[in-house]
């Protein structure tokens, strides 16, 4: 990953005069520095769910490699990396054990290109902005604190330019007497398993690689769920499948309708992306991400369809019968 | 029909639109709730598809006497035969329906949990920017 940034900075600084070097993956950075950094503040959230703008604020604890977000649920990553949710109405749930199996994301130099210059102060401190560009779209732009790499403030472009969401402090102290927030006890334990994709009853389902690069990094399941996990370098993608039919009329009046490759879906933005839901075959397809939408659509698009089994002879007669006995209710 | 509110659906003016049935002001409020409603527009396709099916199928020439049977006097014996004949079939669907497997079920996924499932094993950018939106109790309802 770091050396595709750099080949893809590179490329970028022959075309952006403000580029300069990057020495690694501006994400890397932030994630040694929060490793090392002890601060409080307040963090907030802003997304776009078509013409209406939604915002949110959450206050973050984090010391020795513990965090604590505060919002209308708690979100924490223990100092065993483990990751924990809990609701206003519940304890808490541990989702994502210390160690499990999943491989790297793809060289994101392959997909985007990345240059640095100085940005506006975030929270009162100075940053320096990456921005990462899928060709001459800017997707992402991530601002770094100069002086200790913390990730202060990320936004989200969609493929017109306008921003979508967002990510940020509004304010930050840093505090090397910080205090580490406490572990949870007694959490339930929800975190998936890893399986691995040949052992799924349609293994042809969850294809190494979806279009526009994005690359299966992790087969997981959870309550009988199976979690297929895509990355593209930059944005994580989750593929949930379920048998049946899509209950249509229970997808609410949120939301708008949009095509899945020949598909009629329905999307809804959530605070950190967006979510499709459509029917394929006998199968119905949830897939939550964090990419912009018309990153997921291609993606999603590129699943396959699976074949609906013709009904049996039992079935049709079934059917039959059903037609038959209808006035009769 | 009042398809101001969000829970109302089309119904019977899908087929009426399709028909040609519907006064312009009803046909304009149909397609303004189309745009909008997913299950709807379902419906609307399959409806469309059933029409072909039906206008597909080759016309038929009644059996040769259908009309003189038709004109026989009623006579109490023929009946009692028919309805005896009606409710063993009825009798025969009811055990079909009942012993045969049943319909695929119905799918609503929980897309709250789904979200959480998803936030909390992304592992691209930084564990803040990444889990800060799990922080936000999703208000969608699917």
């Amino acid at each position: 990953m770091v050396a595709g940034l750099v080949a893809g900075l590179l490329t970028a600084s022959v075309a952006t005069t403000s580029a300069v070097a990057l020495v690694d993956d501006p994400f890397d950075r932030a994630r040694r520095a929060a490793a090392q950094v002890s601060f409080t503040g307040t963090v907030e959230v802003r997304w776009l769910d078509g013409v209406t703008e939604h915002h949110e604020q959450l206050t973050v604890q984090s010391a020795e490699g513990s965090l604590l977000l505060k919002g209308g649920n708690q979100v924490m990553v223990s100092a065993k990396a483990e990751r924990l949710v809990q609701h206003p109405d519940g304890g808490w749930n541990l989702l994502w054990p210390p160690a499990l199996d999943r491989v790297d994301g793809p060289d994101p130099g392959l997909k985007y290109q990345v240059s640095e210059h100085a940005g506006s102060p975030v929270a009162g401190r100075p940053t320096t902005v990456v921005d990462i560009r899928q060709g001459s779209l800017l997707r992402e732009q991530v601002f770094l604190d100069q002086e200790t790499d913390l990730l202060l403030e990320r936004r989200q472009f969609d493929e017109h330019g306008t921003p979508t969401r967002a990510v940020g402090f509004t304010s930050l102290v840093i505090d090397p007497a910080t205090a580490v927030p406490p572990s949870p006890v007694g959490s339930a334990d929800k975190a998936p398993e890893a399986v691995s994709a040949a052992s799924l009853s349609s293994p042809a389902m969850a294809p190494a690689r979806l279009a526009d690069g994005y690359t299966r990094v992790g087969v997981f399941r959870r309550d009988g769920v199976v979690q297929v996990l895509y990355s593209d370098g930059i944005y994580e993608l989750s593929v949930f499948e379920r048998r049946g039919e899509l209950d249509r009329h229970e997808l609410g009046s949120t939301g708008g309708p949009v095509s899945v490759g020949k598909a009629a879906g329905w999307r809804y933005a959530w605070p950190g992306g967006h979510v499709v839901l459509w029917q394929a075959g006998p199968t119905v397809f949830t897939v939550v991400s964090d990419a912009p939408l018309d990153q997921v659509l291609t993606a999603a698009g590129d699943l396959p369809v699976p074949e609906k089994r013709k009904p049996s002879v039992m079935e049709r007669l079934r059917s039959v019968a059903r037609t038959l006995i209808q006035p009769l209710e | 029909m009042n398809l101001a509110a969000p829970d109302d659906h089309a119904g019977d003016s899908l087929s009426a639109l399709l028909d040609g049935e519907l006064s312009p002001a009803e046909e304009s409020a149909v397609q303004a709730h189309l745009v909008t409603c997913m299950a709807c527009r379902h419906e609307m396709e399959t409806i469309g598809v059933a029409r072909q099916w039906i206008r597909a199928l080759p016309p038929v020439e009644p059996p040769f006497g259908l009309y003189e049977r038709m004109l026989v006097p009623y006579r109490p014996g023929r009946r009692r035969v028919a309805m005896a004949f009606l409710g063993a079939a009825a009798a025969v669907a009811a055990v079909l329906v009942s012993v045969a497997p049943a319909p695929p079920p119905a799918v609503d996924p929980n897309v709250a949990t789904l979200i959480e499932a998803h936030a909390t094993s992304a592992a691209e950018g930084d564990a803040l920017t990444n889990l800060a939106p799990a922080g936000v109790p999703v208000s969608i309802n699917p």
